[in-house]
């Protein structure tokens, strides 16, 4: 199931370990940013599955994007086996192999949309079981000018990103969730929309 | 006077004060609140105050500064008029702080702190353009949010702040280009 989702070259044992050794030593907390990770035929067609659900504006303190509701709900079908993929032993295993850490067959999964203005504020994502956070990136077109990237920040000094991450189609980013794990995501800058699909593999 | 003449009319006060008690949570927002030359002068003064950086990326993000002249309205006959004919309090005590909004700072729920006493808070707006890309304020307790407050150039508000409710500060965006400048108190009955 693996192979039909996922570029080949990410599942060598031997790539595997690289990327797990990594993923443990990245700064400013543990994390890794796979390119061309899935399918790419298949995460477009994904893509306008996703964008036919329907999305919930919410405006916070915290925030401001819109969310689909937990896409395990959906009625669509690939989104469907899209999701049993991603909560599937193999990907879970294949999880555990980059990150090192315990996981479960749960999963949270929801799509949101930045669009412009739209933001993020700080957050360690720390909730109950919440074990390694995820991040599809579905658009097509940003660049660093265009806001939304994805920032990551050393607790001990948040005044600027560490590191950040633009949003490039078929980038599927992980990180590993404790008090250290803080991050943003900036705020879109142009007219151009952020998509993605993101939520938790649970476990511990 | 330093205040508009309309708001020292004691009928216009009264009614000011049936108005503020009837909102639901008890609020009044006082536009034009002091004359035009009294503000534009305020304004520039503050405006040119030196401002230093308050972050917290868990709480809030934004500069502060000190105004002496803003103690001679706070502590002063107009502002005591204000308080004990709308308000109906005699005897209080205030605290306020000179906050200022640009592109990118905002407050988080966690950052008033004082959802564990009642009071009645106060916002004056000195920002010199009514430009707002967020910057509102929104009041919420448990339940929901319960006062949306868009403030404006020389504009003082009032709000009754029951226990376990609290403020945030709107995310200013990209577009704004003014400085959002407030002044935040909170007035306290002794």
């Amino acid at each position: 199931m693996l192979n039909e989702w996922i570029n080949d070259d990410y599942l060598l044992d031997s790539y595997i370990s690289k990327i797990n050794r990594l993923y443990n030593n990245a700064k400013p907390f543990q994390h890794f940013v796979f390119l061309d990770f899935f399918n790419e035929s298949k995460l477009k067609d994904l893509k306008k599955a996703v964008l036919k659900e329907k999305f919930e504006r919410i405006d916070k303190d915290l925030f401001s994007f819109s969310q689909t509701k937990e896409l395990l709900n959906s009625k669509n079908k690939f989104i469907k086996d899209f999701y049993k993929f991603l909560s599937s032993k193999e990907f879970i295993d294949f999880i555990h192999k980059v990150s090192g850490i315990k996981l479960d067959s749960n999963i949270d999964m929801h799509s949101h949309i930045f669009s412009d203005t739209d933001y993020l504020l700080f957050h360690d994502d720390v909730v109950e079981s919440r074990g390694v956070a995820y991040v599809i990136n579905l658009s097509e077109d940003f660049s660093s000018v265009d806001g939304g990237k994805l920032q990551l920040y050393d607790i001990n000094n948040a005044f600027s990103p560490s590191k950040e991450i633009i949003p490039d189609f078929n980038s599927f980013v992980l990180f590993t969730v404790s008090k250290n794990s803080l991050h943003s995501i900036e705020e879109v800058k142009s007219k151009k929309k952020r998509i993605t699909i993101s939520g938790w593999f649970h476990g511990r | 006077m330093v205040v508009n003449p309309d708001y020292m009319d004691p009928k216009n006060l009264l009614d000011i004060s049936k108005l503020y008690n009837k909102n639901d949570p008890k609020n009044i927002m006082l536009n034009s609140i002091l004359q035009d030359k009294v503000f534009n002068l305020l304004s520039n003064k503050v405006s040119n105050s030196i401002f230093s950086s308050k972050f917290d990326p868990c709480k809030y993000r934004y500069s502060i500064a000190s105004c002496k002249e803003l103690d001679s309205f706070f502590y002063g006959v107009y502002f005591d008029s204000l308080v004990k004919n709308i308000l109906s309090i005699k005897k209080y005590n205030i605290i306020y702080g000179l906050r200022k909004f640009q592109s990118s700072d905002f407050t988080l729920l966690h950052d008033s702190g004082s959802s564990d006493v009642d009071g009645i808070d106060f916002i004056m707006d000195l920002s010199k353009t009514s430009d707002r890309n967020g910057g509102y304020i929104n009041y919420v307790n448990p339940k929901g949010e319960l006062l949306h407050i868009v403030t404006k150039p020389n504009s003082l508000s009032f709000v009754k702040r029951d226990k376990g409710s609290l403020y945030y500060v709107k995310y200013i965006n990209h577009k704004q280009f003014d400085p959002i400048i407030l002044i935040f108190g909170t007035i306290v009955k002794s």
